[in-house]
């Protein structure tokens, strides 16, 4: 009989998920958990002694030095910077902080290849400046786009909006009315900060702070460019040249167990939210920055400069140049349509599992759901690489017709940015009254009508949102598609990487300017628009 | 009168915690019945239980002529044609009135037209293409009760539709609804922790604590004799003094009566029960005003028993108010008092008579 159903009663009724939820979900979960058990078993598979042996070898330890040391270097950069420029664009009277405060966002449209791209084709041999200046160019300025100094730039100019975005919000939700009540106490401008602005500001920068350790550690593109050894390259390495893969496998464990170290450290440092105690959001004061003006402004110009107005002016040249020899334009068309082509379909796939997921642990909160939910969101934190090559171990061992497809290309896209969806959907239905649904229910609608007609179009603006971040993460992921890709099948990201490695830069040019373009507007409409266009 | 809804021995828990206990009613055609109690004593849970969207861990749920929960059975909401008004309305945002209103009812002509009579019965025809954020807050109550009616329930559940309007909407709000469920013919299940939302709106209440009907009743029934000391205290003003406190208060106030009681007996006092004594009157005890509330058409005084730590609310009419600070004796009025003896779970409910 339709509609009654007879089982365990003393739960709540809807407490039972559908099996139309549950089900994409747990392949959601098997997607991401069952190739790191592969990249451990591969790794193993030579026995403990091998495995100790690999991972306490001298290039182990020289990857996770330097992999560190680029951490300690990038993550304080990204943050003073970061934190800085929010405060001059919320707190200050900086001369055009409106423009600053969109501007300094902007970075972010550059993956760090792109970047280190930049940095490269200006400074190093055969860049710009050697153009520029013949063999009277300064050659110091050459060393400085390789190797730390390199990293350095490239992942610290270019990551510092993740900290900056978050602050940005942070100092908006801060209450103005502590600040003012520490002022009728006496206290002035930095004992304010310091007190105040300070702790409230502080879950944010770490936050970003964690986004960018990340990032640094997942980096594949920059350090390749600029030659510096970190453990995503050494991986890579290590993957390409040698016969055994044990050893890929083996640092790869490494990685991971270093990834969750800094994630398990950030957690341990979390406090439940804070609540504003008062509801009135007021403009801040805005403190005169008086002749401190130049100083701010000439800071920010370097910030902009470095992240934004060079690498562009660079990358515009050498779309000139490109133009000029008439180069990789025949390629660019089919590279592009390809590109855009794989990242919907990755958009699309990832929506499909994650609206499952969402809805399960949103809706129908047990400890499995959230467990569920959890291992999705692992995929997020693991470098694409890694996943890559767990995708690879999984496909050569258990399902050798996924190997070299672009199923298997596309599976790796979904597990390493499902939690991208996942998260703008899960957001979405928890800003989501369930009473919608239940009212629908009791009007007569099925679970499927409910599902289509009430919570499908109620969670649009997420399931949009998410989608784009899919397509615009995938669109620009670079590791994972050298890795999974099917021979012959390239995308702007390949492209770029390719050329700018054997230093043909006029025809990396061209797919840099498209990639540029093609993922500005929902880079903005998805990221900035969100943070800045709340403004005043 | 048929019952529409028979609940019988209902039983909701979330994981251990008992929400409600055995709750057992019966709701008569076009009743509007209310689930009266503080905030947490399951009253809505029961709501919810009844709607479907709990399921009971014991007892059984009729509906018309339908088991919907009985043993080894239980009813998706979808089939047990019960029309749900939430506290929020949650009428449909993404849909006009129109659609709201026709959701529920049957995509032909008959169903249009259902809908439309419920729009037109709540008033809001003129408004029907309009998305819930361009109507007031009445107005979402009114357009969420006429989406509910429009497929004819069998019984319509209201959880707590007022409390998201501000005060003065609420009578207003509460006039009409009265209104439309009167001339819809609907049977109706009201859940409200505001006693005189309640007492006004509905023909019975059963009043909850901590997941048990303590009482089922008219509202005169639930105000004049309340069942337990729990009913009488949440329901109006008043006040219970312990036998404890003052046996000898007891005695001055009440009289010969008193002697009826024995050990753990506590009076119930209503603030219009007292009046000012004569100089001299045995039945009198002496008493200091703390605080006053002014009314306008009556004024409420906090009292303070000489000799014993217990105040009681105290009423007079007009605006003539006592000072605060001032002292004065008071009498308990003529007439039938209800005592509660004993503790909790084996509470009496007597009567006794003052002359």
């Amino acid at each position: 009989m339709s509609g009654m159903q007879s089982g365990p009663a003393g739960r709540s009724a809807l407490a039972h998920p559908s099996p139309v939820l549950v089900i994409p979900a747990l392949v959601a979960a098997a997607a991401v958990s069952i190739p790191l058990f592969y990249v451990c078993l591969r790794a193993i598979e030579g026995g403990a002694g091998r495995y100790m042996e690999l991972v306490t070898s001298e290039l182990s330890l020289q990857l996770l030095w330097r992999t560190l040391l680029l951490v300690a270097g990038v993550v304080p950069l990204a943050a003073f910077i970061g934190v800085s420029m929010a405060w001059l664009v919320t707190r200050t009277r900086l001369p055009g902080r409106r423009i600053w405060a969109v501007l300094a966002a902007l970075p972010l449209v550059f993956p760090s290849y792109l970047a280190s791209f930049a940095l490269v084709s200006m400074l190093g041999p055969g860049g710009v400046l050697q153009e520029l200046f013949g063999p009277a160019a300064p050659i110091r300025l050459g060393d400085l786009a390789y190797g730390y100094s390199g990293a350095l730039i490239a992942l610290g100019f270019f990551t510092y909006p993740y900290v900056y975005l978050m602050s940005i919000a942070a100092l908006r939700e801060t209450d103005q009315t502590l600040e003012e009540a520490a002022q009728s106490l006496g206290s002035g401008p930095w004992r304010r900060f310091r007190d105040i602005v300070l702790p409230q500001l502080l879950p944010a920068v770490r936050s970003g702070s964690l986004l960018v350790t990340l990032y640094v550690l997942s980096d594949f593109g920059a350090v390749s460019i600029v030659r510096y050894q970190t453990f995503t390259l050494g991986i890579y390495n290590a993957y390409r040249g040698l016969f055994d893969r044990s050893v890929a496998a083996a640092l790869s464990t490494v990685l991971i167990l270093l990834t969750l170290v800094f994630i398990a450290m950030d957690a341990s440092f979390r406090r439940p939210p804070r609540k504003r105690t008062s509801g009135a959001a007021r403009p801040p004061l805005l403190l005169p920055l008086g002749r401190w003006a130049p100083v701010a402004l000439a800071w920010s110009c370097l910030v902009i400069g470095v992240g934004f107005a060079i690498p562009t002016l660079t990358i515009l040249h050498w779309v000139a140049r490109a133009l000029e020899m008439n180069r990789a334009l025949d390629w660019s068309f089919q590279g592009t349509a390809e590109s855009v082509g794989i990242s919907i379909a990755a958009a699309l796939t990832a929506t499909l599992f994650a609206i499952p997921v969402a809805l399960w642990s949103a809706r129908h909160p047990s400890a499995i759901s959230r467990g569920v939910s959890r291992i999705v969101f692992a995929g997020y934190a693991l470098p694409g690489l890694v996943v890559a090559l767990a995708l690879v171990f999984f496909a050569t061992r258990s399902m050798i017709v996924l190997y070299q497809t672009l199923g298997l290309l596309l599976a790796g896209y979904v597990v390493r940015f499902l939690p991208e969806s996942v998260g703008a959907i899960e957001s979405s239905a928890a800003r989501l009254s369930p009473n919608y649904e239940l009212a629908a229910r009791s009007l007569g609608a099925s679970r499927f009508r409910t599902f289509r007609t009430i919570t499908l179009p109620l969670l649009r603006g997420g399931i949009l949102t998410g989608g784009g971040l899919v397509f615009l993460t995938t669109i620009k992921e670079l590791p994972a598609t050298l890795i999974l890709r099917p021979s012959g099948f390239e995308t702007l990201a390949t492209r770029i990487w390719t050329s700018v490695t054997e230093a043909f830069y006029a025809e990396a040019a061209i797919p840099s300017l498209v990639l540029i373009l093609v993922s500005a507007l929902p880079l903005y409409a998805l990221v900035i628009r969100p943070v800045l266009g709340s403004s005043r | 009168m048929n019952n529409v809804v028979e609940l019988t021995n209902v039983e909701v828990a979330y994981g251990s915690i008992l929400a409600v206990r055995g709750a057992t009613f019966a709701v008569a055609e076009r009743e509007i019945f209310a689930l009266l109690g503080p905030s947490g004593c399951g009253k809505t849970s029961l709501l919810r239980a009844i709607a479907g969207f709990e399921r009971p861990r014991r007892g059984s749920i009729r509906i018309g002529d339908t088991d919907v929960v009985s043993e080894g059975r239980w009813v998706q909401p979808e089939k047990r044609s019960v029309g749900m008004v939430f506290q929020e309305g949650a009428l449909f945002p993404h849909l006009t009135l129109w659609e709201n209103a026709r959701y529920g009812v049957k995509r032909e002509a008959r169903g249009e037209e259902q809908a439309r009579e419920a729009l037109n019965l709540v008033g809001l025809l003129p408004l029907k293409d309009r998305y819930p954020h361009e109507l007031s807050g009445g107005q979402q109550q009114r357009a969420a009760l006429a989406r509910a009616i429009a497929p004819r329930p069998k019984v319509v559940l209201l959880d707590e539709p007022f409390a998201s309007l501000d005060p003065a909407l609420r009578r207003r709000i509460r006039d009409d609804l009265r209104e439309i469920l009167h001339a819809a013919r609907m049977t109706a299940i009201l859940v409200t922790h505001d006693q005189e939302e309640a007492l006004d709106l509905a023909d019975r209440v059963a009043m909850m604590d901590r997941g048990r009907i303590l009482q089922v009743g008219t509202p005169a029934e639930i105000y004049d004799s309340p069942a337990r000391a729990e009913v009488a205290m949440f329901v109006g003003e008043g006040e219970c003094l312990s036998c404890r406190i003052g046996t000898e208060i007891l005695e001055s106030l009440l009289g010969p009566a008193a002697r009826e009681l024995e050990g753990d007996a506590k009076l119930f006092i209503r603030p219009e029960d007292l009046e000012v004594a004569e100089e001299g009157d045995p039945r009198s005890v002496p008493a200091v005003v703390e605080t006053v509330r002014f009314f306008g058409h009556d004024v409420l005084h906090s009292i303070r028993l000489e000799g014993a730590d217990c105040r009681l609310p105290f009423r007079t009419m007009g605006t003539a108010a006592l000072r605060r600070g001032s002292t004065l004796r008071i009498r308990l009025r003529s007439g039938r008092y209800g005592v509660f003896i004993g503790s909790d779970e084996s509470q009496v409910r007597r009567e006794i008579e003052v002359g």
